[in-house]
């Protein structure tokens, strides 16, 4: 029998330190390229970005939206604080549909349980997974959870896998080439591009005439939608949360009347408000022709000032809401959204002063 | 133990390789499952259906106006400068710039398209009155029976009217009182 000597040790430690040390480093080099190689949505398309945003909130919020780009950038939560004192944030991104928003309000229930969510309508219309860019943008700055993991169970397109969001470098490796300054300056942190998940757009353009809308063959709104509706009532009733379906005052995509009924009778069967705020936009005060940033398809800061003045009237009124103005801990935490509200606001307002039009934000922005 | 290191400056190597090819289906988020038109408005149309396609030998719904062919899913440009200048138009991009959907109006007919990595699409032709007629014959105004008996009963019966489906696209037809009131054909666009 061979005796084992203290050279034959130091070869062995030396070998097992080798194959450590290695897998170490390659583990670090896929972490990091990994980090490197996946979108940033910094510039131009930012809605990728606005999901992860919220576990970067410190304040408590006792109001939360749900929904799409109807929510997102229609309601400035900077106003229903300022006005109210309603902390509120808005869980939305590009094409949120259903399913997504019933996750993140579960997700959201793990970190903190609001007095009211507000879930916007749109969505309803889809039955089915839509896409995969928009899938990414909306699941992939969720936390890890099992609300994630059956987020994109319920959210997955024909072509996409499971393994492709747990190690997304599988999915983005391809981007190699595409990679810009912005990819580099912020592989480990991401600058803010909402205020409490509000984003903001100061230009104008007058809302247009859109096309009649085509008449359906059938205008009965999913199943699979309905019943995620129906989950998010219950959830929300398991928790004590008051919930308020609202569909947004913009007219395009068209909102047939067909469903405005299926959703009416659904908020009636289940005992929960529905205000659609499309009969409502003179009582808001909108002015389509200065209070919207794309021609009527989104409203701009003015247009998003308004209707958050009128929901936050709608909200303080029917539900015991705190004035977060009077709470000093998080007023000071309000302070700084106000903050980078005001500045954004106004560096937006410097370009459109400068260039007649924004070229740090929107299409303009887009580096690829 | 020259052997191990060799192993991980490979498996280096493979990341590498991992992280260095390129595929347009990686980079390209939406799959789409565009179906090849049965003919062709002008030449080239048709052709080059969005990459994807699951059933590119299959036929699509084709709509004629004025002469011209307007095949579902089929690059649009040419068959919008064959439809001449004499339309209104709408454009709304999407949500974060994933794809612009654009409308022109011409008189009886609207011709809506979808863009998909740069190319524009035919999405859907919606007739607007009665002096418009699909190929088969059937218009506005047309009976219930008159089109059972032109395009049968394999269909997909919604709560007011019917739907065919040909290739990647189909053809609805909304009822009221027995009659058509609404004929759209529309791509089937898998995401």
């Amino acid at each position: 029998m061979k005796k084992i000597t203290n050279s034959d040790k130091l070869v062995k430690f030396y070998y097992v330190a080798c194959v450590v040390l290695g897998v170490a480093v390659a583990a670090v080099a896929v972490w990091y390229l990994q980090k490197l190689l996946v979108p940033k949505y910094q510039r131009g398309v930012v809605e990728g970005a606005m999901i992860s945003e919220y576990y970067d909130s410190e304040e408590p919020h006792e109001v939360i939206f749900l929904g799409d780009c109807e929510v997102y950038e229609n309601i400035s939560t900077v106003a229903l604080y300022r006005d109210y004192g309603i902390s509120s944030y808005i869980r939305g991104s590009a094409q949120q549909l259903t399913w997504h928003s019933y996750y993140l309000l579960e997700d959201t229930l793990r970190y903190e349980t609001p007095e009211v969510v507000v879930f916007n309508v749109l969505a309803l219309k889809y039955g089915e997974p839509q896409s995969e860019s928009y899938n990414r943008m909306t699941l992939d700055g969720m936390a890890w959870s099992l609300s994630k993991w059956n987020a994109i169970e319920a959210s997955m397109t024909g072509d996409e896998h499971m393994i492709d969001y747990v190690f997304p470098i599988l999915r983005y490796h391809s981007r190699w080439n595409e990679l810009t300054q912005t990819d580099f300056d912020h592989v480990f942190e991401r600058d803010r591009v909402t205020t409490n998940g509000y984003y903001m757009r100061t230009d104008v353009m007058p809302e247009g005439e859109f096309p009649a809308p085509t008449p359906l063959t059938d205008y009965t709104l999913p199943e699979s939608s309905m019943e995620y509706l129906q989950r998010i009532v219950d959830l929300c009733r398991e928790n004590d949360i008051e919930l308020i379906l609202i569909k947004a005052p913009t007219l395009y995509p068209h909102w047939y009347e067909q469903w405005d009924e299926q959703v009416r009778d659904f908020a009636d069967q289940n005992g929960v408000p529905y205000i659609n705020y499309i009969y409502l936009r003179d009582a808001i005060g909108l002015d389509m022709s200065t209070d919207t940033y794309d021609a009527g398809l989104h409203l701009n800061l003015s247009g998003a000032e308004k209707f958050a003045d009128y929901i936050g009237e709608y909200l303080v009124s029917h539900y015991d809401l705190t004035d977060y103005r009077q709470v000093p801990e998080v007023a000071s935490l309000w302070e700084n959204d106000i903050l980078f509200y005001d500045q954004l606001r106004d560096a937006q307002n410097a370009e459109l002063a400068q260039y007649g039009e924004l070229q740090s934000w929107g299409v303009n922005a887009i580096e690829n | 133990m020259n052997k191990k290191i060799m192993s991980l400056v490979l498996a280096g190597t493979m990341l590498f390789t991992l992280a260095a090819c390129s595929s347009d289906e990686d980079t390209a988020p939406v799959v789409l499952s565009g179906g090849q038109a049965s003919e062709s408005a002008v030449e080239g149309a048709g052709e080059s259906a969005p990459e994807g396609s699951q059933a590119a030998s299959t036929d699509a719904y084709v709509f004629v106006y004025n002469g011209i062919s307007i095949p579902m899913n089929a690059p649009a440009d040419d068959i919008i400068a064959a439809l001449g200048d004499s339309y209104s138009y709408f454009e709304a991009p999407s949500c974060a710039y994933e794809g612009m959907d654009k409308v022109y109006t011409y008189g009886s007919i609207e011709v809506r398209s979808y863009t998909r990595e740069g190319v524009d699409y035919i999405a859907a032709v919606v007739l607007k009155d009665d002096t418009v007629s699909t190929p088969e014959g059937i218009r506005i105004g047309s009976t219930d029976e008159e089109v059972t008996s032109v395009y049968g009963t394999e269909r997909s019966e919604g709560v007011a009217g019917y739907e065919y489906t040909m290739g990647d696209s189909y053809l609805s037809f909304v009822m009221e009182n027995g009659k058509v009131m609404a004929i759209t054909y529309t791509a089937i666009v898998a995401t």
